[in-house]
């Protein structure tokens, strides 16, 4: 995997076991909270596999022998078949910014969320689609179910960053046009030329429940010192002249701040949750605000 | 916009230095941002507009304009002023009599004066008084001090020529810029170089007025053409047209008339000549005493015969000479000019009439004689007096003679007076023919003297010249030069100029020991102004540091808001 660290226990470089410990009560604590709601192990409203008896119907030619209610018929003489409601697994795409623009505390930041979803999601026998923003362009997402393939998550999701941020190639990529619809989270400084709003209509129009992270890197966002400085963009390597000056700085922020408003109001459109927090904060306080304001809800 | 030191301008390599200074401390620093287009959004702001851009650059721009300001200043520009265009003035004021003879707060004294004022501030003035005793030039800086000076100018009698005094003010205006040589005189001698000069003296006696004119331009080529137009002497001013050759002079001879009197005008013309001038000259007919000779016996003395005939082969009288008795002395003396009683007393009925009295007798006489006495020896003779000129009475010792009583005494001797004259009258008591003193030339210049100055006692109720600002006698006085009539009646007497009265020609502004010259130059045209006054440098190095401290101020102030 092109940009893996190539971890030999991907699962320490994220968590320790004390955040272990805390992601699986924090799957419980998701259990709970979503009980009842499309869940990898959870019954849908249609009829179909599962564990969960439904009701009886009369037998029609072609049914399956093992879909015969024996007791019924050994009882009551009549040939019944059980339904059950059916249990399918959810679709998770988790979208991580790998581009230039998120090198440093927003990788790293955007790695551990990343894992801790997959964490969450896989042990339920959800569909985790993994796929990166930028790097080498759109590709087709990794897909990884089961437990036992967390660790292959945690080894895709440790990349190094590089490349331009194409959040519409990477989701064209990841997610096919025949989708059945899920929950995709989306990862990133949103630093993207293009604009963000129509690759994010695109995962609506495709019956996605968006969770935007908006990942900032304080450090990095800061301003240089007032003065004549110039700027280069960390991912096109374009270059401009800028005097720095009080005015530009507050003109700077005033842009950053409506860039996150912009994404706020999409979200309140969609439907959709929106958080937006700094990559240096710590890791559980960034979850604990994600639950709290409801962006892990589906 | 001059510099008096442009040095000064090296003081602009601080403005290299600020900017290069300003250029290091403006050096980009290189920072790798995450999203550029998150600038771009500020620096759409940012660079709106020429406003904003300036703002940037203005900490900078005032200091650039403060060193520009100090460099400027420190090179002490000036606005060049305009050079003053005023020449100096040299004023050449005649002393003579003449001045005074006018109204000199309205005429000479006024035209110096007018001279002065059209100057232009900044003119320097030498002013020379002519006709004094000894040179006088005397500098002034300003019109104020010219105007005081011209003030304080008297006339006097003149005993310097004009030539002198433009010698004088040559020599002393030779440090001066270009100066304006300007004679104040019954004429303005413009320009200096061409003069005319009138030269009376003898012309009397020879009959003519002699007229010298003199051109010497500088650089020569130039003339002038002198016309004589006499007024009945036609022919005399055709002849006198001509040419003037510069630096030779050349005289000119104008023969008086034998009667009446004649007017001339001369006409200056030609480029060396400010403009044509004009001179109109007066000169006075030679009408010469008419004698008659009254003796009791009908026969006059050989030697007063033989004097008169002199007399009359000279000109000095006219004649044919006429005799006859007292009788008939009264009828006859209407028609002569004097008369001259040999030896005899006049009829009670002639009075008033000019009479020589020789050795008279007691009888009707304006005077009265006393006893004869012999061999009277003079021993006092006024020897300024008109009639003894030329005569040393005190060398003639009369052998007998009667003292004549009354009048006054011009000869006198022991009994006393033995010549005397009264109003109208001249008395001899002694008879010359019982003497050596008929047999001298000494006798004929006697008659002649005497002759004239009885003659010239008759005419002085009419004077032939009036000074400018006289009464005149008569009303009725006329200006005839030009279409200007003046009645003046017994009002001063106006401009120069010829005038008449009761057909009677007189020149006013004539003096008779001076020029026979009657000015024709308008005094009361207006002068044009010369000159203008210059302007001087004007420094603006105050200005231009003024301007810099005030920048440096709004610069700090631009800094410290920024």
């Amino acid at each position: 995997m092109a940009g893996s660290t190539g971890s030999a226990d991907p699962q320490r470089v994220f968590f320790d076991s004390r955040e272990m410990a805390q992601l699986r009560q924090l799957e419980i604590l998701a259990a709970k909270v979503h009980k009842g709601q499309l869940r990898g192990e959870r019954e849908t409203s249609r009829r179909g596999p599962g564990t969960s008896f439904r009701e009886h119907r009369s037998y029609h030619e072609g049914d399956p022998l093992r879909l015969i209610d024996w007791n019924v018929l050994a009882r009551m003489d009549i040939l019944v078949v059980k339904e059950f409601d059916a249990e399918v697994s959810l679709d998770v795409v988790l979208l991580q910014d790998c581009s230039e623009s998120m090198r440093g505390a927003a990788a790293q930041c955007a790695r551990k969320v990343t894992a801790a979803l997959g964490a969450v999601a896989m042990p339920h026998m959800d569909r985790v689609l993994w796929a990166p923003i930028g790097g080498a362009g759109a590709r087709t997402a990794d897909v990884f179910t089961g437990r036992g393939r967390l660790p292959d998550l945690f080894a895709a999701v440790d990349r190094e960053p590089g490349g331009a941020t194409d959040l519409m190639g990477a989701l064209r990529g990841a997610v096919p046009r025949k989708s059945r619809g899920g929950v995709a989270f989306v990862m990133s400084d949103f630093f993207d030329p293009r604009g963000v709003g129509q690759a994010l209509s695109y995962l609506v129009s495709r019956r996605f429940q968006v969770r935007v992270m908006l990942i900032e890197d304080p450090e990095r966002l800061a301003p240089p010192p007032l003065g004549r400085t110039l700027l280069k963009d960390a991912e096109t390597g374009e270059t401009t002249l800028l005097d720095i000056t009080p005015d530009v700085v507050a003109a700077y922020n005033k842009a950053r701040e409506a860039r996150a408003g912009s994404l706020a109001g999409f979200a309140r459109r969609t439907g959709s949750g929106f958080l937006r927090v700094r990559a240096d904060q710590p890791f559980f306080e960034i979850v604990r605000s994600a639950i709290r304001r409801g962006w892990l809800l589906p | 916009m001059s510099f008096y030191d442009p040095a000064g301008f090296w003081l602009g390599l601080a403005g290299a230095g600020v900017l290069l200074t300003h250029l290091i401390r403006r050096r980009a620093r290189r920072v790798t941002v995450p999203f550029l287009p998150l600038w771009a959004a500020a620096l759409g702001e940012r660079r709106g507009g020429f406003g904003s851009r300036l703002m940037r650059y203005l900490d900078l721009l005032l200091v650039l304009i403060a060193c520009a300001a100090l460099a400027v200043a420190a090179a002490r520009p000036y606005t060049e002023g305009t050079p003053s265009t005023a020449r100096d003035l040299v004023l050449v004021l005649d002393g003579g009599l003449e001045l005074r003879a006018g109204d000199r707060h309205r005429l000479l004294w006024h035209v110096a004066r007018a001279e002065i004022q059209r100057r232009a501030p900044g003119t320097r003035f030498l002013i020379v008084r002519v006709g004094e005793g000894r040179d006088i030039s005397v500098r002034c800086a300003d019109v104020r001090t010219a105007m005081a000076e011209v003030s304080r100018h008297q006339p006097a009698w003149q005993r310097r020529s004009p030539d002198d005094a433009l010698t004088l003010a040559r020599a002393a205006a030779a440090d001066l810029r270009d100066p304006d040589f300007v004679f104040v005189t019954y004429r303005t001698i413009t320009p200096e170089d061409w003069r005319l000069r009138v030269v009376k003296q003898d012309a009397q006696n020879a009959g003519f007025a002699s007229l010298e004119v003199t051109g010497d331009p500088e650089g020569g080529g130039r003339f002038a053409r002198v016309a004589l137009r006499g007024e009945g002497y036609a022919k005399i001013g055709e002849h006198w047209a001509g040419e003037l050759v510069a630096g030779e002079p050349t005289v000119l001879q104008l023969p008086l008339p034998r009667e009446g009197e004649a007017e001339f005008t001369i006409v200056l013309e030609g480029d060396a000549f400010a403009a044509d001038d004009t001179i109109r000259l007066l000169l006075p007919g030679r009408e010469s005493p008419r004698p008659l000779v009254v003796s009791d016996t009908g026969e006059v003395s050989p030697f007063l015969i033989s004097a008169l005939m002199a007399l009359e082969a000279t000109g000095a009288i006219t004649g044919p000479l006429e005799q006859t008795v007292p009788a008939r002395a009264a009828e006859a003396a209407k028609k002569y000019s004097v008369v001259i009683f040999d030896r005899c007393a006049p009829p009670r009925t002639l009075t008033g009439v000019p009479a020589l009295y020789l050795s008279p007798p007691v009888g009707a006489l304006p005077f009265r004689v006393g006893e004869e006495h012999a061999a009277p020896a003079l021993f006092h003779v006024k020897r300024e007096h008109p009639l003894v000129r030329g005569i040393d009475l005190e060398r003639i010792p009369p052998l007998n003679g009667r003292a004549v009583l009354g009048g006054e005494a011009i000869a006198s001797a022991a009994p006393g007076a033995l010549l005397a004259i009264g109003p109208a009258w001249v008395a001899l008591g002694f008879d010359p023919d019982r003497c050596i003193f008929a047999s001298t030339p000494a006798y004929p210049l006697f008659l002649r003297n005497t002759i004239e100055w009885l003659a010239k006692v008759t005419r002085r109720s009419a004077p032939e010249f009036y000074r400018v600002g006289e009464t005149a006698p008569q009303k009725g006085l006329v200006r005839i030069d030009g279409e200007v009539v003046h009645r003046v009646g017994q009002q001063l007497i106006g401009p120069p100029g010829v005038w008449q009265i009761e057909k009677r020609r007189y020149a006013v502004n004539l003096l008779e020991p001076e020029l026979d010259l009657a000015p024709a130059t308008a005094d009361s045209d207006p002068l044009p102004a010369v000159g203008e006054a210059g302007v001087p440098d004007q420094p603006h190095a105050a200005l231009f540091a003024a301007i810099a401290a005030g920048v440096l101020l709004i610069a700090w102030w631009v800094f410290w808001r920024s």
